[in-house]
C-alpha cells in the first residue's frame, strides 16, 4: 500500500513538474549512454580478508531528457535514469535501477570561467535479483562547479543520500530487518585536467558518513550485537552469509583518464579504492572501471 | 577642384589597375614544422595609406551547427556587420568578452539568414564564446583593409583581384606566436601578374574546452 502511494505521489511529482516547465524556454535534449565493465575485488564490503568476494560486472546506462531555459543563465533539467547490471558469478546482485532527476543550474554571468551553482533532487528504485537488496533511492544535493581554465576544472558537491529498503523479516532475535535502510552524508571534490587535445585526467576525493552494509560470515551473534542492530541472512553470495548494517567513514579516491573519439564519445578507464572505517573495523574495495561514453 | 583630381585617380586605377587584368595576391602559410596552416589570415595594407569603407550590407554570416561555430576564423573588414543564424535545433547564447567588440546576443532561436546582426567598428580579434556550450569557440578578425583572405585546408589563401601597387602584407592566426615573422613591409602588385607571398609561422600549443564525456561524468557545465 506504502509503495502505491509512493508510485503515485511521483508520477504526480513528474506530471507537475512538465507543466510547470512547459511554459519554460525551449532548452534542449539530454542523451547520455555508457557501456560500463569492470572489477571489483571486495563487492561484499567484507571486513574480514578471507571473506572478500570479487566479481566483473557489465553495465549499460541510459540518461535521458531535456533541459528547460528559465531564465538566461538559469536551465532546468530533468532526466530519467535507467541502469541495468550483470554479474559474471554473483547474478544474484543484478540489478536494474530507474529514477528521475531534477536539477536547476544557475551560472553565475558570462564567460568559461564563471562558476555555477546546482541544485538536484533524485528518487527511484533500485530492484534486484535477490529481492531483499531491493530499494527506493533518493538523494538530493548542491553541486558548485568552477573552471579555472581551458584546461582545468573542479567542481564541489555535497550529497544527502537516503536509501528505503525492503522491510525483511527479522531472522535473528534482537536485530531488525532493514540493512537496506540507510542513510548518508556524501561531499566530494572533482578535478579534471585536459593533458592533450582528447586525454582528459580526472581526480576525485569523497568523503561519506553514513550507514554502509557489509556482507561476511559470523556466527557469533552476541559480537555481532556490538557492530549492528540491523541484520539479514543473505543468499546472494551462493553461501550462507550474513549482511548486517554499519555505520561507517568511508573515503574514496577515484583517479581517471578518459580519451576522446570524438566531440560526443569518449573511452574511459578509472581505479577508484574505497577505505571505509567503522568504530573498530575498517574494510577496504579496489575498482577497475573501463567504459565507453556517448553524450548527444 | 580636389574632388575632381580624386575622381580621376579613382578612374584612372579602376581603368588600368584593376579592370581586365584580374591580379591576385596567393599566399601560402606553414608552421615551423612544414605543416600547411589551415585559418590564418593574410592581409595586404596599401603602403598609400587609401582603403575603401566596408559595404553597410551584411555580407558575413557565423551560424551554428551541431554545437560548433562555423566558421572557426571569420575575417572582416571594419564596419562589416555579421549576422549570426542558428541552424541548430537548440538555442545558443553567443557572447564575446573582446575589447574589439564587446556583445551578447542571449538564448536564441534556430534561424536563417540575416538574423542578430552585430556590426564591428573597431579592429581587433574578437573571441566568440557560447554560454551553454563552454567548447564553442571561434574567432572574428577585425582588419583595416578590404583585401584579405583566409587560408584553407591546404594552407592556401588568395587575395582576388588586387590592385597593383605597393602593400604592406601581414599574416594572423589566433594561435600565432608573437615572435613569427608575420609581416613582409613591401610586397609590389605589377598590373596583369599574380604576386606570391608565403609565410612560416610559429604556433602555441593551445587546448581548447573538450566536448566528449569525462571518465567521473561531469566535467563540462552542465
Ligand atoms: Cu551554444
Amino acid at each position: 500500500m506504502i509503495n502505491k502511494v509512493r508510485y503515485v505521489v511521483s508520477g504526480l511529482l513528474l506530471v507537475f513538474v512538465f507543466c510547470q516547465t512547459a511554459s519554460a524556454e525551449w532548452g534542449e535534449w539530454v542523451l547520455n549512454t555508457s557501456l560500463e565493465g569492470g572489477f571489483e575485488d571486495n563487492i561484499n564490503f567484507a571486513i574480514d580478508k578471507n571473506g572478500r568476494l570479487s566479481d566483473i560486472a557489465i553495465s549499460p546506462s541510459i540518461v535521458f531528457g531535456r533541459y528547460y531555459q528559465l531564465g538566461d543563465y538559469t536551465r532546468l533539467r530533468i532526466v530519467a535514469d535507467l541502469k541495468a547490471k550483470a554479474y559474471k558469478r554473483y547474478d544474484g546482485l543484478d540489478s536494474l535501477s530507474s529514477g528521475v532527476d531534477v536539477a536547476v543550474t544557475h551560472k553565475f554571468g558570462l564567460g568559461q570561467e564563471v562558476p555555477w551553482l546546482r541544485v538536484h533532487s533524485f528518487a527511484g528504485y533500485l530492484a534486484v535479483n535477490e529481492s531483499l537488496r531491493n530499494s527506493w533511492l533518493y538523494n538530493g544535493g548542491v553541486a558548485f562547479g568552477k573552471r579555472f581554465s581551458e584546461r582545468f576544472d573542479m567542481l564541489l558537491s555535497y550529497d544527502f543520500i537516503y536509501r528505503n529498503g525492503s522491510n525483511n523479516k527479522n531472522v535473528a532475535e534482537g536485530f531488525l530487518g532493514n540493512p537496506f535502510d540507510q542513510v548518508g552524508h556524501k561531499g566530494t571534490l572533482s578535478l579534471s585536467y585536459l593533458l592533450t587535445e582528447r586525454l582528459l585526467a580526472s581526480l576525485s576525493y569523497s568523503v561519506y558518513s553514513g550507514d554502509i552494509t557489509s556482507t561476511n560470515e559470523h556466527n557469533d551473534m552476541l559480537k555481532l550485537a556490538n557492530f549492528t542492530k540491523a541484520l539479514v541472512w543473505d543468499e546472494t553470495f551462493k553461501r550462507h552469509l550474513w549482511t548486517y548494517k554499519l555505520n561507517a567513514l568511508s573515503n574514496e579516491f577515484t583517479i581517471g583518464l578518459s580519451y576522446a573519439l570524438n566531440g560526443h564519445t569518449s573511452v574511459n578507464v578509472s581505479y577508484i579504492r574505497v577505505d571505509g572505517y567503522t568504530s573498530d573495523l575498517h574494510y577496504y574495495d579496489n575498482l577497475v572501471l573501463t567504459s565507453i561514453k556517448y553524450t548527444f | 577642384m580636389k574632388r575632381l583630381a580624386f575622381t580621376v585617380v579613382i578612374l584612372y586605377y579602376l581603368l588600368l589597375g584593376g579592370v581586365g587584368y584580374c591580379q591576385d595576391l596567393i599566399s601560402e602559410v606553414k608552421d615551423n614544422d612544414g605543416n600547411m596552416v589551415e585559418y590564418a589570415v593574410i592581409t595586404a595594407i596599401p603602403r598609400s595609406g587609401e582603403v575603401k569603407k566596408a559595404d553597410k550590407e551584411i555580407i558575413s554570416v557565423i551560424d551554428q551547427v551541431d554545437k560548433t561555430f562555423i566558421d572557426f576564423v571569420t575575417p572582416i573588414m571594419v564596419g562589416t556587420t555579421l549576422s549570426f543564424p542558428n541552424s541548430d535545433k537548440i538555442r545558443h547564447h553567443v557572447y564575446s568578452l573582446s575589447e574589439a567588440k564587446k556583445f551578447e546576443i542571449p538564448l536564441y532561436p534556430p534561424g536563417k539568414g540575416k538574423v542578430n546582426p552585430v556590426t564591428f567598428d573597431k579592429p581587433g580579434v574578437v573571441v566568440l564564446g557560447c554560454n551553454i556550450h563552454d567548447w564553442m569557440k571561434a574567432y572574428i578578425y577585425i582588419v583595416e583593409t578590404p583585401f584579405f583572405a583566409k587560408t584553407d585546408k591546404g594552407g592556401k589563401a588568395i587575395i582576388k583581384n588586387i590592385p597593383a601597387g605597393e602593400y604592406k602584407v601581414e599574416v594572423w592566426h589566433p594561435h600565432i606566436k608573437k615572435s613569427s615573422a608575420s609581416v613582409k613591409e613591401t610586397v609590389v602588385i605589377s598590373k596583369g601578374s599574380d604576386m606570391k607571398a608565403d609565410f612560416a609561422i610559429e604556433l602555441k600549443k593551445v587546448l581548447s574546452v573538450r566536448r566528449a564525456p569525462g571518465s567521473l561524468g561531469g566535467g563540462v557545465y552542465p
